[in-house]
């Protein structure tokens, strides 16, 4: 019996994952080759970056379209537990022969011990440092759960616009908190923490030759973030969360814990925010409160906006453009004109901020033409671009039998 | 019939919201395997009734019992008392609030340190009697007689209900809206569930989906989208969803809104159907008056929020108070 109860899987389905997979495992590669074959060029000093930034983001985004997507909770809390995650990260994996210079108004700070270090004396250096960043990314997420777990317990009673107030409200105090001197021993106060682990100490040997993995390591952790929330929402609770944002009422009659379902999708999302904001700040490779404000979040919300509220393709995609645009392709919008063949051409608009004008116009025309953003709620699956295809072809085949049917 | 077990006992149920008595005073008992149908014009509170039965609303008095165990409970206390505007004052004798007469304050100050603590535990042990015959008159008189259980709660307990305005989950397909109803029951967690551990539990949830599916005839409408269904089939999908729950009671807001006179008499066949085979008892609202004479074993009849009548539907039918309030229009024709 439980032979007939496996979900039957479509060919196209199969097929469609091997593609995938096929895809994921070219991307890898060529991110390993582009960290340790390929010379730098003027494409690939731009490119690393965005993608770098891209992978970073499309993970914070589809972690609050995982609350605001497919809970329907319309948070904005994203930035704040991002910086718990940044702060979490630093703090534990400053080595402890910098804390003088880092804590320098502060004694050397209160925790006086990093985990790669530790872990470099028992694994050796590479092993050491990649570990030990993979173990202080966890504790980032760990501490902004926790945090996501208290301050959600007030907070999720509220509603729509209600609970998106108190959440903003949340990330501005948690900003506060963390510049503020009387927490200096252990947050720095309001000065930079740096000297931390980043992408740039991630190495892996293998043989007797070292590999950088600055790229690589970003998109790696991003993407097992991405799909394990593409597990969750495709699990029975990923179903039940759906069920709250379609209509509460009836989930609640149809036996929901509305509370506990809320406080794991907003914990869970905060989680991966924190895992985010980690990453972010090894990309940075120094960590302040103040950049982390509201516009932040307001980025985020966007990028989940523009790749399409409920769709976590969306989101990947979204982030990627919208990094991409307003870091590289549009960099020429601030330089002052086009060069064409060796020429310069001066063009009175093309001055620094130009960009962010031509950018916001780009949104909007998005917004206006794509209401319900590139995706919709949809993802990007092969196995429907193969049932697609595959339709079209029978399609004409059709026809075609119809023509000569007439003819005959 | 009285002998029959009982399933759902309300007892002295008052809903106010602010100074409008939706639900006054309401007592009904449905017992196992009947169809008992709450009846009465529009804004008689029988939607209300569901909704304090189903945990939406806690009453401002009253108690709900499922299967003899206490389920809901309330009974207003202090201001809200005051406020109460019920039928139900005789169960209210105190006014809890402990004033001890004649307060010496004057020659308090000439006291030693040991006569004030002896005057303290005094008014203390006079307090704690006071109490103690303040529970003996009203059982429930200080706040722990509160039980508001949430409604996925009372849905676990085995009650389901279906809605009057249908509320199916809009973006998602046929299987997935009764699927999610077998979510509360299973046995699994959220690691389990995102990383696949608990394989088997998802298994059976999708088999027994499948069943209930076919059952209800809905099986080729699996993969479509909740709200393409037409009409019926979306409030007989609104049952299957209900069911789902494994119910033991199952409360129908207005089945047959909406529907024409065939499909009302195959309903009346349905409910029956689905009594006898999944062995539930059945409470329903309804404005249809062949459907519910037809159906119901007993009838409760509301008007503004009152109970004004109960028993057979032949009783009711000839009840002169239950003709002036709603059946009159209908008995005319």
């Amino acid at each position: 019996m439980g032979k007939q109860l496996k979900k039957k899987r479509a060919p196209e389905e199969k097929a469609g994952a091997l593609i995938a997979v096929v895809l994921l495992v070219a991307f890898y590669v060529f991110l390993f080759l582009l960290d340790n074959a390929i010379p730098t060029n003027s494409v690939t000093v731009m490119l690393i970056p965005v993608l770098k930034k891209s992978a970073i983001f499309a993970l914070v985004c589809v972690s609050m379209n995982l609350l605001n997507g497919f809970t329907g909770l319309f948070s904005l809390g994203q930035a704040g537990f991002m910086l718990i995650g940044a702060y979490s990260f630093a703090i534990f994996s400053i080595p402890a022969g910098q804390h003088d210079a880092v804590y320098q108004y502060f004694n050397g700070g209160a925790i006086r011990f990093s985990i790669p270090e530790i872990l470099s004396g028992v694994l050796g250096e590479n092993a050491g440092a990649f570990w030990g960043s993979i173990i202080c990314i966890i504790i980032a997420g760990l501490v902004a759960a926790v945090f996501a777990a208290l301050i959600g317990i007030p907070v999720l009673r509220l509603k729509s616009d209600y609970l998106a107030i108190a959440t903003l409200g949340f990330a501005e105090i948690i900003r506060a908190v963390f510049q503020w001197d009387g927490l200096g021993v252990v947050t720095n106060g309001s000065n930079l923490l740096r000297k931390y682990t980043n992408f740039h100490d991630i190495k892996i040997q293998i043989g007797g030759t070292i590999f950088q993995l600055d790229t690589l390591f970003p998109v790696l952790i991003a993407t097992v973030c991405i799909l394990i929330i593409v597990l969750l929402v495709n699990s029975s609770y990923g179903r039940a969360f759906k069920a709250i944002r379609d209509d509460e009422v009836a989930a609640e009659a149809m036996g929901i814990n509305l509370f506990r379902h809320k406080m794991l999708s907003f914990v869970i999302s905060s989680f991966f925010a924190g895992v985010g904001g980690a990453l972010l700040a090894m990309f940075q490779t120094t960590v302040q409160a103040a950049p982390f404000r509201t516009s932040m979040t307001y980025e985020i919300l966007l990028m989940v906006v523009i790749g399409g509220i409920g769709s976590i393709s969306g989101s990947c995609i979204a982030s990627f453009l919208y990094i991409a645009a307003s870091e590289w392709w549009l960099r020429f919008l601030d330089s002052g004109g086009i060069t064409v063949m060796g020429t310069h051409f001066d063009i009175p608009f093309f001055r620094d901020g130009f960009r962010k004008v031509v950018f916001s116009v780009v949104i909007m025309i998005i917004v206006l033409f794509f209401s319900r953003g590139i995706m919709g709620d949809k993802e990007l699956s092969f196995a429907g671009m193969i049932r697609k295809i595959r339709r079209r072809k029978e399609a004409k085949g059709a026809a075609a039998a119809g023509k000569e049917g007439e003819a005959q | 019939m009285s002998e029959r077990k009982s399933v759902l006992r309300v007892e002295n149920a008052t809903m106010q919201f602010g100074g409008v008595v939706a639900v006054n005073n309401l007592s009904l008992e449905v017992n196992q395997g009947e169809i008992v149908a709450l009846i009465g014009p529009n804004g008689a509170g029988k939607t209300t009734a569901f909704n304090v039965i189903t945990g939406v609303y806690q009453p401002t008095n009253g108690e709900i019992f499922f299967q003899d165990t206490a389920m809901v409970r309330n009974h207003p206390q202090g201001k809200m008392k005051k406020l109460y505007k019920g039928q139900n004052p005789t169960m209210y004798t105190g006014d809890y609030k402990y004033e001890p007469d004649e307060p010496e304050e004057e020659e308090a100050q000439e006291l030693t340190e040991e006569e004030r603590k002896q005057a303290e535990a005094a008014r203390k042990q006079a307090e704690r009697a006071w109490k103690e015959e303040a529970k003996q008159r009203d059982p429930y008189a200080f706040s722990s007689h509160i039980l508001s259980p949430t409604p996925d709660h009372i849905t676990k307990l085995g009650i389901a209900r279906t809605f009057q305005n249908i509320r199916l989950w809009k973006s998602m397909t046929v299987f997935e809206n009764v699927i999610i109803a077998k979510h509360m029951r299973a046995r699994h967690n959220v690691f389990s569930a995102t990383f696949r551990t608990s394989r088997k539990e998802e298994a059976r949830m999708r088999e027994e989906t499948e069943a209930l599916l076919r059952e209800q005839g809905l099986w080729k409408f699996k993969d479509e989208l909740s709200t393409s269904l037409p009409y019926g089939l979306q409030r007989r999908l609104e049952i299957a969803r209900a069911l789902a729950t494994d119910p033991k009671l199952l409360l129908l807001d207005e089945p047959a809104a909406g529907m024409n006179p065939q499909e009302t008499l195959e309903l009346a066949d349905f409910i029956h159907e689905i009594r006898d085979k999944y062995n539930l008892t059945i409470l329903l609202i309804e404005h249809h008056m062949d459907l519910v004479m037809n159906i119901s074993d007993r009838i409760y009849v509301l008007d503004f929020g009152s109970l004004i009548a109960q028993g057979l539907p032949a009783e009711i039918q000839k009840n002169q108070r239950v003709i002036d309030a709603y059946l009159g229009v209908v008995e005319d024709e």
